[in-house]
């Protein structure tokens, strides 16, 4: 049987990348959006391979009983020992696919500076209250010479993260540039609302609370006074857009 | 090929590309600078460790990989057969070494505090090697590790760079990559010096343009 093992992690493989990246959009807790139509040819690629690895083996087996099998390589007819561990997160990704990154990893690194440099932004759209991402809202908040954000209300939807010390807590959401391994957290600084339990994803409307100078280490985070907290569903996508 | 100029290009090619330099510029915005010095520092790492293999490398610590499927049972294999086959000898192998990579990294990751990093943001030759550590520890690739890098706004220029040329070249994934395919004696002799070109490289390309 043990010649059987490169086809089942070659299908278990496969089958693992196809469920998240083309039967689910599970793939988006992992890496960003674009990646989609490799993940999805890799995994189609898979089970092609895998299909054909089996095929050839049973062949072998009909054909010739006497010979052993033969690589002509070092390894055994079980393949390479090591790939026996390639079973690990393909088995995990089938059965109990990991939740997106959330507070823990937020908490463990320096918030991202959204913009580097005071300047003017582009007019935000009409129309009150008016949706933004948490990386615009920085943006704007610490280095928009204009004061775009002043007089508006704004919308934005994020998990809790509470602040180390005392009941204080931030609207927060991670960017993922490549995959999961790069994540890292866009904080705003939440007032005049209670805080909801840590990872809770809510969405928060409010309007921006000025705080020091533009581009300074005080305007750091950026403060919104909450006028509405609800509590929402996690999106599709749990990382900021790019 | 000589072994030499293929590991140099082992080491530039996902270290100077230009996706790699134009993500770098968006990271960091209106400091052209740190392109420049990051395409310089990682390309002098990358020719002077081809140099170095030239002058002290040896064939045996190269355990070049075996061509699968040579054996009486693959004579008569189409060339799609042996295509087939090689490709899930590669797949299966490297897959397998990247998971052990992948733990490793993850372990690390989860086990040293990041509050760490905050200890050595004062001493600027101290900062330098902490971030090249650190880069051999996160395993970021490379299109996406200036962003990171850019968020590390305590340290100094010149680490960041460090970060920078370091990571996309030694990594716990690629040592655990390089040991499966090419054997460990070849991996560690050569991720350790390659760690040590590239701080150095970074610390000097750090020194003259940053």
């Amino acid at each position: 049987m043990r010649r059987y093992v490169p086809t089942v992690l070659l299908l278990l493989s496969g089958a693992a990348i196809l469920r998240v990246s083309l039967f689910s959009e599970l793939y988006l807790r992992y890496v960003q959006p674009g990646l989609r139509p490799f993940l999805i040819a890799s995994g189609v690629l898979l089970v092609v391979l895998g299909t054909a690895a089996g095929v050839r083996t049973l062949r072998a087996a009909d054909d010739d009983h006497e010979h052993p099998q033969d690589d002509g390589h070092d390894h055994g007819p079980s393949g390479p020992r090591v790939a026996y561990l390639l079973a690990v997160p393909a088995l995990a990704l089938l059965l109990f696919p990991p939740p997106a990154l959330g507070s823990y990893s937020a908490d463990k690194q320096a918030a991202e500076y959204a913009a580097q440099g005071v300047g003017t932004f582009d007019a935000l759209p009409k129309g009150d209250p008016v949706e933004l991402t948490l990386g615009e809202f920085t943006s704007r908040a610490i280095y928009d010479s204009g004061r775009s954000l002043k007089g508006r209300t704004v919308r934005m939807t994020g998990f809790v993260t509470r602040a180390d010390d005392g009941d204080g807590w931030y609207l927060t959401r991670l960017l993922v540039s490549c995959c999961a391994a790069d994540a890292s957290p866009y904080k705003v600084e939440i007032r005049e609302a209670d805080a909801p339990p840590a990872d809770a994803w809510v969405t928060v409307t409010g309007t921006w609370h000025p705080e020091g100078e533009l581009g300074s280490e005080e305007a750091w985070p950026p403060v919104l006074d909450a006028r509405s907290v609800k509590r929402v569903a996690e999106p599709q996508n749990p990382y900021e857009k790019r | 090929m000589a072994p030499a100029a293929a590991l140099a290009f082992l080491l530039s090619a996902p270290a100077v590309n230009p996706v790699v330099l134009v993500a770098t510029s968006v990271a960091f915005p209106g400091q052209p600078l740190m392109v420049l010095a990051r395409l310089v520092a990682s390309l002098a790492t990358a020719v002077v460790m081809g140099w170095l293999w030239v002058r002290f490398g040896r064939e045996e610590w190269l355990r070049l990989p075996k061509r699968p499927s040579t054996g009486a049972a693959t004579a008569n294999r189409s060339r799609w057969g042996a295509f087939a086959a090689g490709l899930q000898h590669d797949f299966l192998h490297a897959g397998g070494f990247l998971v052990v990579g992948a733990a490793a990294a993850a372990t690390f990751n989860i086990v040293v505090p990041r509050s760490l990093l905050d200890l050595f943001t004062g001493s600027v030759w101290l900062s330098v090697l902490l971030l090249a550590a650190l880069a051999v520890v996160l395993c970021v690739c490379s299109e996406a590790d200036a962003f990171v890098a850019a968020s590390l706004t305590g340290f100094s220029p010149t680490a960041r760079l460090a970060f920078m040329v370091v990571g996309p070249m030694v990594d716990l994934k690629l040592i655990a990559l390089q040991a499966g395919t090419f054997g460990r004696a070849f991996a560690l002799r050569f991720s350790a010096a390659t760690w040590v070109v590239a701080v150095t490289s970074s610390a000097l390309v750090g020194w003259w343009l940053l």
